[in-house]
């Protein structure tokens, strides 16, 4: 297994986890360079990649993924997260990812998920909500450019419940679903990334 | 005691290495208003918690993550960033690190 996470604590908690089992540490990486370079060296069975691989503006787990399947990398792939996200069942399967591992400090769960892939087969998270997939590209909806919109204008979640006559966790959701569209992790990154793609 | 358990118990001096610094940057982050860095530092923390079964932590971290994602105020940001302070020196002294 090559570990791919910023983090040394987690990268130190899957060495521990598989310690005793028939999986390994092939090697670490805390950033997507250092990983494109052992992915070569190591031949690892499975990535295990963290879907936020350093600060903002850096390659995700997922743009990681994505790149190294289109080097023709053949490893099975798990994207590790600390908390539910939106859509990302869906996004890692576009990415050519077979499963996704929340990071719960639970040893079982990232092996049965290790034993999966491995086989075969694949592990998404079920605790991840989904999010809809339109015409099998990821768009954005109206409702999401609108949020979008009044982010980009400065706008505080609260004052864009407000402003739209809907909920703030419902603003949430929006957001949260147009940064995994878009490949971002953070409010600026958004306004950016749907400026750029001209849907704002 | 289970596996997990004890994992978490053997990375405890990692993450009181790693914990009580990253906490002192989200403060100042937080002081300085800079969302992203908030928001990218408490993301890190929160997975870091989650590894060691430090709830409480993980649960601030989550919080302030949130907060700065949802373009908190200020106020509410170095709210949140103490919160996550005391959270990590409540940890590192119940661990005895």
């Amino acid at each position: 297994v090559l570990v791919i996470d910023d983090d040394a604590v987690v990268r130190a908690w899957v060495r521990l986890s598989l310690e005793g089992t028939e999986f390994y540490v092939a090697g670490e990486a805390a950033t997507a360079a250092d990983a494109r370079t052992l992915v070569g060296r190591r031949r690892p069975r499975v990535l295990l990649v963290d879907l936020h691989l350093g600060a903002k503006g850096s390659t995700s787990g997922i743009d990681l993924v994505r790149e190294l399947r289109l080097d023709g990398e053949q490893a099975a792939a798990l994207v590790m997260t600390a908390r539910p996200e939106t859509g990302l069942n869906e996004l890692a399967v576009t990415a050519g990812a077979q499963g996704t591992v929340l990071k719960r400090g639970r040893a079982d769960d990232l092996l049965e998920a290790l034993r999966a892939v491995v086989g075969g087969g694949e592990a998404f998270d079920p605790e991840h909500p989904r999010a809809p997939v339109e015409s099998g590209r990821q768009v954005l909806s109206k409702r999401e450019r609108e949020v979008l919109g009044l982010v980009a204008a400065g706008a505080t979640n609260n004052e864009i419940a407000a402003d739209l006559g809907i909920g703030e966790e419902t603003v949430k959701t929006l957001l949260a679903r147009a940064y995994t569209k878009l490949g971002v992790r953070r409010r600026a990154q958004a306004v950016a990334a749907a400026h750029e793609r001209g849907l704002l | 005691v289970t596996r997990d358990d004890r994992i978490a118990a053997a990375l405890r001096p990692v993450f009181a290495a790693e914990a009580a610094p990253l906490a002192a940057s989200l403060a100042e982050a937080a002081g300085a208003a800079r969302a992203d860095e908030v928001a990218d530092g408490a993301h890190r923390l929160l997975g870091m918690a989650a590894s060691v079964h430090e709830t409480a932590v993980a649960d601030a971290a989550r919080a302030l993550e949130r907060a700065a994602d949802g373009g908190a105020p200020p106020g509410e940001l170095r709210e949140r960033a103490a919160a996550v302070t005391a959270a990590v020196a409540a940890a590192l002294a119940g661990s005895g690190s």
